[in-house]
């Protein structure tokens, strides 16, 4: 049986640990990793980049990155957000053009 | 809360750790404390992984208390259990973390009012606890025995006497997993004396039943708004979830 079976009276059993196995030390307050970021910004500017005709995602996703990307650009210098996020939105434009 | 979705909020916010049959007799729940206490961990009970996965796609740092109090919002959403009553019997309920940081926000803001409402950390806002809200509108004279309620008005003693007006049928069929919070609230105190004290606790709970149903209208709102353009497990940069698996 999982530990998600119901008994034969259709209850669930009790919750087994409040804190499941997270790390032991947790301050609060996430922060990213610009390196990362750089790395995940670049992979979707390259990916748009080597779209022909319509963004290289699902509606929804691309929903998602034309909000996100410029966010996520936050945690770059200033002047390389500003960059890419220009350079994102030229590439968005040419693709919804080219649909 | 794993039975009787379709109405009422996913979640709930309590002070203190919850009995398990909070609301619903054995069905029970599930409890998420947002701080961890023990010694050598915490004091956050929210995954690092998760606050890191939204500080990278909000170009902001994020806080566990706001990611709680979204977590609140959009989950107390009045249209979130029915949206999503087939999947809430059988996985975990899952949340719609928006794409846009202002929204986050704005449902982390909304959260925080909905704790402090849900805990009793603050009285309900005068809005919502005026003078013509549950207004007694006689001198009870017996123990309290609550009648049911019959257009807007109700009496606190079986002799009809202690009637009290001014709660509208939303706060008086307001439900959380099937329990009528207003109903049990009085019939939990029956046989007590219609005192002051109880008198101002009532209508106190009336207050903070209105307050919510507004405070969950407004969350239902953002999360129309969330639905738009969520982050994803992969975009947060968390392993998928393992299915419930039905028993062999």
């Amino acid at each position: 049986m999982s530990s998600q079976t119901p008994d034969l009276f259709g209850f669930k059993p009790a919750q087994g640990d409040l804190f499941a196995d997270e790390p032991a030390r947790n301050d609060g307050v996430g922060v990213a990793n610009p390196e990362a970021v750089r790395a995940r910004l670049l992979k979707l500017l390259a990916e748009a980049r080597a779209a022909e005709f319509r963004p290289p995602w699902n509606e929804r996703t691309t929903r998602t990155i034309q909000i996100v990307f410029p966010q996520m650009a936050n945690w770059l210098p200033h002047d390389e957000a500003e960059q890419l996020r220009f350079a994102f939105a030229q590439e968005m434009r040419r693709l919804t053009d080219a649909a | 809360m794993p039975f009787a979705t379709g109405a009422g909020p996913a979640v709930w916010c309590h002070g203190l750790l919850p009995d398990y049959h909070a609301f619903r007799g054995s069905y029970g729940g599930y409890a998420f404390p947002l701080c961890d206490n023990r010694a050598g961990h915490g004091p956050f009970n929210v995954s690092p992984n998760l606050l890191a996965g939204l500080a990278a796609n909000y170009g902001a740092p994020v806080s566990a208390q706001d990611t709680f109090d979204s977590i609140l919002a959009l989950l107390s959403a009045t249209s979130y259990t029915l949206r999503f009553a087939e999947d809430l019997e059988d996985v975990f309920p899952h949340v719609p973390f928006p794409s846009d940081h202002a929204l986050f926000l704005e449902a982390a803001a909304l959260g925080g009012e909905i704790r402090a409402v849900e805990t009793f950390t603050r009285p309900p806002d005068a809005a919502f606890l005026n003078p013509t809200v549950a207004r007694i509108e006689n001198e009870a004279t017996e123990a309290l025995r609550a009648s049911d309620w019959s257009e807007g008005a109700l009496f606190l003693c079986a002799n009809r006497t202690g009637r009290v007006s001014g709660v509208s049928a939303a706060v008086w069929a307001f439900s959380v997993s099937g329990y009528r919070l207003l109903y049990r609230w009085l019939d939990a105190r029956e046989g007590l004396p219609v005192d002051h004290a109880l008198v101002t606790a009532f209508r106190d709970v009336v207050g903070r039943i209105a307050e919510l149903i507004d405070l969950f209208a407004r969350a239902d709102h953002l999360l129309g708004h969330a639905l738009n353009a969520t982050l994803s497990r992969e975009v947060l940069g968390l392993a998928e979830a393992e299915p419930i698996l039905p028993d062999e």
